[in-house]
């Protein structure tokens, strides 16, 4: 899964933060995944969407679908499919939570803050089977 | 209880065609129940109203049976990629008030 084209494709297109083409392309995977990865990709899916809606505007679709991502996410290890699962569900609870404080205590007050603040990408090692680094 | 769409929808169109019921309907699209049109400010015939959206995809409260005689489950929610797909807790339903749906739709048209 973690080494297909798709795959890389869909966390490049999240890391360049193309957060709607990144949900459809980890979507396209999750709907043939018949594994237990598929609960993974889901949560992939769920994350992109989640920050899709965040750049929109959309903060409660966000909040709603980051929570869903970081409860699959969380049921992985530190480290899944070449991606910093820890890392990224770090940051995704630090978005919930201290989204609802800043929204609470109006210390942003534009999106761009907001979003400038809470951008993050997809730490993905690009590694092939030798631990050579990928061009 | 019927299912209901949530903001978190991302407009993918999954859960559309999935619907054996075409209670599903794409954000700011006309409805159709039996063989009348309704639009945003309708009431519709079993005097539902608010689940009409302009933004995202919506569901018919008068057309949904949670596929009941259908499926075991409801199809939307099944295939919905972001879990958005919810049983709507402000319109409970019983099974047999579902499937009297089901016959009623059968009757007069989806």
């Amino acid at each position: 899964m973690e080494e297909s084209k798709q795959f890389v494709k869909a966390v490049d297109q999240f890391n360049n933060r193309d957060f709607f083409s990144a949900h459809d392309s980890f979507e396209e995977i999750w709907i043939d995944c018949r594994t237990y990865e598929k609960e993974f990709l889901q949560g992939l899916v769920q994350l992109s969407v989640g920050m899709f809606h965040l750049i929109s505007g959309n903060f409660k679709g966000s909040a709603s679908q980051l929570r869903k991502s970081v409860e699959k996410l969380e049921k992985f290890h530190r480290e899944f499919a070449k991606i910093d699962v820890f890392y990224v569900v770090s940051k995704a609870k630090t978005l919930i939570f201290e989204r609802e404080d800043f929204q609470k205590t109006d210390k942003i007050k534009s999106l761009q803050k907001l979003t400038t603040h809470f951008i993050f990408s997809i730490k993905y090692q690009k590694e092939n089977h030798y631990g050579d680094k990928d061009n | 209880m019927a299912i209901k769409i949530t903001e978190e929808c991302i407009n993918c169109g999954a859960c559309e065609p999935e619907c054996p019921n075409t209670a599903i309907y794409e954000g700011g699209a006309n409805w159709k129940f039996g063989d009348k049109t309704y639009g945003e400010a309708d009431t519709s015939p079993d005097g539902n109203s608010g689940f009409f959206s302009n933004d995202f995809f919506y569901i018919v409260p008068d057309k949904c049976t949670e596929c009941k005689g259908f499926h075991d489950e409801p199809q939307c929610a099944a295939v919905c990629p972001v879990d958005c797909c919810v049983p709507d807790t402000d319109r409970v339903e019983d099974e047999v008030t579902l499937l009297a749906r089901k016959e009623k739709l059968d009757q007069i048209g989806r």
